[in-house]
C-alpha cells in the first residue's frame, strides 16, 4: 500500500500539482482502495485539520518574525551583535551567526530568519571586501538554525500530525541549535583565517552598552519565550501570541513601525500561514488515510526485515529524508514523513521527541542543498548570484552540518542529556 | 472583464483575512492576560478564534491560488516545453477541481447534518466550520479554471515554472510592477 501511496503523491507533485491538492487527492485515492471512501470524511478530516488551537501558534509566530522585521528590531539586534565581535578578523561573519541565533530565538521559520539577516547583512559584507558565495553561503546556513532554535513552525507541525508535545520538541532544540551554531562559528574561523576584508572598529565598553540597550527588549523576548515554556506558565500558542503582542508593542515603542504598515505585516502573515496550513490540513486526511490503510505498520515491517539496531535505522532513515529533502520543501515533507516514520522509530524504541529534533535539523538541511533549497533561493535572489555560485559557497558549512546530524546519531546523549534536563 | 472581477475579490479577501487575523490576536491575547493577571478568562474566546483561524485557513488559500503561491515541486515541470506544461497543467487543474468537487459534496452533506447545531460555549453554529471551507473550495476551483484557460489560450497567467517566451515573460513581468 505504501508504493502506491507514493506513487500516486510523486506522479502528481512531478506533473506540478501544489502539495496540497496532490495530499488531498492522494489520500482519497487510498481511502478509495481500502474500501472505506466517502465524501464526508475527507471535508471532514480537511476542516478538523485546520481546526486547531495548537496550530494556532503557527500564524502567531509568523507574525512576530513579520512585525520584528517591519519594525526595524533586525537591525538592532545585527547592531548589538556588531559591537560584540564585529572587530575580530572575519568578524561580520561572527556577526551574523549571533544575530542569527537570536533571530532563531525569535521567530520559528528559516526563510524568515534568511530574509532577514540576508537583507541587512549580505550588502554590508559585499561592501567590506567579503566573498559574495561564502557570505551568501554563511547567511544562508545560519538562517537554518531558525527551525531548530525554538520557536520552530515544523516542530510545530510535528507535534501536531505526531501527537507529539510541542514544547517538548522546542527544549529538546535549543541545544542541538547553539551546537550547529557554534559549528558555524569553527567553519567560519577556517574559512576566513585570511580574509583582510574590512573588519569594523572595535566598540568601546560604552558604545557596547549603549547598543546592548538599543535592543534589549528584543534580546528579552526569547529568554521569555523559553522560561515560559519549561516553566509551563503557558502554551505555545499562548506564547506565540504574548510574543506577537510584545513584538508590536516594543516597535511601536521604538516608533519603527507605521500603523499602515500593519495591514501589509498581517495580510501577509494570513496568507503565508493559509499555504502553511492548507497543506496541514490536507496532511490530516493524509494521515488518517496511511493509518486506515496501515501503511506505518507495513513500513515498520520492510524496514524492521533490513535492521533491528536503531542506530542503524536512523541512519537509513535520515539518508532517506536529507533525498527527500533535496527536492521537497520542508513543511510538506514534515507533514508527509512524521505520521509515516513516528510508529516506526517508536517500534524500536526511539524516543518521537528526540527524532524529531533529529528529523527537523535534517530536511533543515535540505532547505540549503540544491537543486531545491528554499532558503538557497532566498540568499540567491538577495545577492543576486546564481545557485551555482551559491553551491561553491556552502558546501564547507553543509560538510559541518552532516558531520552534526552523524554525531547526534551515534552519540543521542547530546540531544536527549539536555532534553530531559530542559524539560523536566 | 473576469479578471477584473478576481481582482475585486481578492481585495474583499484580503480585508476579510486582515480583520481576522487581528481579531484573532485580540481575542487570544486577551484570555492569556485574564487567565493569569485576573484568574478569569472568556469560554468563548479560544473556540471565537478557531473559527477565524479556520476562515484565514481557507480564505488565504483561495487568494494563494489566485496568487499561485501554493508550495509545489517544479523540478521536471520546469524543464519540460510549453505545450506539454500546458497539458500538464490542464491535467493538474482537472484532478484538483476533481477532488475539490468530492471535498465540496461532503461539506454540503456535513452542513446539512449540523444544520442548528451549535457550539459548546459560544453558541455560533457548527457549520460556520464548514461554510468555510465550502465557499473556499469553490472559489478556488473557479480561479483554477480561469487560470487554465488564460494560460492554456492566451499564455497568461502562467504558473511560475511555466516556460514563456522570454519577450512575453519580460512583457508580463513589466505589466506587474506597474501594477
Amino acid at each position: 500500500m505504501i508504493w502506491q501511496f507514493l506513487l500516486v503523491l510523486f506522479s502528481l507533485l512531478l506533473i506540478g500539482m501544489p502539495v496540497a491538492f496532490a495530499m488531498m487527492i492522494a489520500a482519497s485515492v487510498m481511502l478509495f482502495l481500502v474500501g472505506i471512501f466517502n465524501t464526508s470524511t475527507l471535508a471532514e478530516y480537511l476542516i478538523t485539520g485546520a481546526n486547531s488551537f495548537s496550530l494556532m501558534a503557527i500564524p502567531f509566530f509568523i507574525l512576530t518574525g513579520e512585525i520584528m522585521n517591519a519594525g526595524g528590531v533586525s537591525k538592532r539586534i545585527v547592531d548589538f551583535a556588531s559591537s560584540l565581535v564585529g572587530h575580530f578578523r572575519g568578524g561580520l561573519g561572527y556577526v551574523a551567526i549571533i544575530a542569527g541565533v537570536v533571530f532563531a530565538g525569535l521567530s520559528g521559520s528559516a526563510v524568515a530568519d534568511t530574509a532577514a539577516l540576508g537583507a541587512i547583512l549580505i550588502p554590508m559584507m559585499v561592501a567590506q571586501g567579503y566573498n559574495k558565495n561564502s557570505t551568501t553561503g554563511l547567511v544562508a546556513s545560519v538562517g537554518i538554525i531558525g527551525t531548530v532554535i525554538p520557536p520552530s513552525i515544523p516542530m510545530i507541525l510535528y507535534g501536531v500530525v505526531g501527537g507529539v508535545s510541542i514544547t517538548q520538541l522546542f527544549m529538546a532544540g535549543i541545544v542541538p541549535g547553539l551546537i550547529m551554531a557554534m559549528g558555524m562559528m569553527l567553519v567560519w574561523y577556517l574559512l576566513s583565517r585570511k580574509t583582510t576584508a574590512g573588519r569594523v572598529e572595535k566598540a568601546t565598553g560604552r558604545e557596547r552598552l549603549h547598543y546592548f540597550l538599543r535592543a534589549f527588549w528584543a534580546l528579552l523576548l526569547p529568554g521569555i519565550i523559553i522560561i515560559g515554556l519549561r516553566g509551563g506558565v503557558f502554551t505555545p500558542t499562548e506564547a506565540g501570541v504574548i510574543a506577537a503582542v510584545y513584538a508590536l508593542l516594543i516597535s511601536f515603542v521604538y516608533r519603527e513601525i507605521k500603523v499602515s504598515q500593519l495591514y501589509d505585516v498581517l495580510v501577509g502573515t494570513a496568507k503565508t500561514t493559509a499555504i502553511v496550513m492548507l497543506i496541514a490540513s490536507a496532511a490530516i486526511v493524509t494521515a488518517y488515510a496511511i493509518t486506515v490503510a496501515r501503511v506505518p505498520a507495513e513500513l515498520a515491517t520492510v524496514l524492521g526485515g533490513m535492521t533491528e539496531n536503531p542506530t542503524v535505522m536512523l541512519l537509513i532513515i535520515m539518508a532517506f529524508l536529507l533525498l527527500v529533502g533535496c527536492v521537497m520543501d520542508m513543511t510538506p515533507a514534515v507533514l508527509i514523513f512524521a505520521p509515516v516514520l513516528i510508529p516506526v522509530v517508536e517500534s524500536l524504541g526511539i524516543d518521537p521527541v528526540y527524532f524529531g529534533v533529529l528529523m527537523v535539523i535534517n530536511l533543515s538541511i535540505g532547505l540549503i542543498t540544491p537543486p531545491v533549497g528554499t532558503v538557497l533561493y532566498v540568499g540567491c535572489s538577495i545577492s543576486k548570484i546564481s545557485l551555482l555560485d551559491i553551491t561553491k559557497g556552502i558546501w564547507p558549512m553543509l560538510a559541518m552540518y552532516f558531520a552534526v546530524l552523524i554525531s547526534f546519531i551515534l552519540f543521542p546523549q547530546i540531544v536527549t542529556v539536555p532534553m530531559e534536563w530542559l524539560s523536566k | 472583464m473576469n479578471f477584473k472581477l478576481l481582482n475585486a475579490l481578492e481585495h474583499l479577501l484580503k480585508g476579510t483575512i486582515f480583520v481576522s487575523l487581528a481579531l484573532m490576536v485580540i481575542f487570544v491575547f486577551l484570555n492569556v492576560v485574564l487567565r493569569y493577571m485576573f484568574n478569569s478568562g472568556l469560554a468563548w474566546s479560544g473556540e471565537v478564534a478557531r473559527y477565524l483561524f479556520v476562515w484565514i485557513i481557507f480564505l488565504g488559500s483561495v487568494i494563494a491560488v489566485k496568487e499561485q503561491s501554493h508550495l509545489g515541486v517544479d523540478i521536471l515541470v520546469s524543464k519540460l516545453n510549453l505545450s506539454v506544461q500546458k497539458i500538464l497543467y490542464t491535467v493538474s487543474t482537472v484532478l484538483i477541481v476533481g477532488v475539490l468537487a468530492l471535498a465540496l459534496d461532503g461539506l454540503l452533506g456535513l452542513i446539512e447534518l449540523n444544520a442548528g447545531i451549535g457550539s459548546p460555549t459560544s453558541d455560533i453554529p457548527v457549520n460556520t466550520y464548514y461554510y468555510a471551507g465550502a465557499v473556499s473550495v469553490v472559489l478556488m476551483s473557479i480561479i483554477f479554471v480561469i487560470h487554465t484557460v488564460r494560460f492554456v489560450l492566451f499564455n497568461k497567467s502562467a504558473p511560475p515554472w511555466a516556460n514563456l517566451p522570454s519577450d512575453h515573460k519580460e512583457t508580463e513581468k513589466a505589466m506587474e510592477e506597474e501594477s
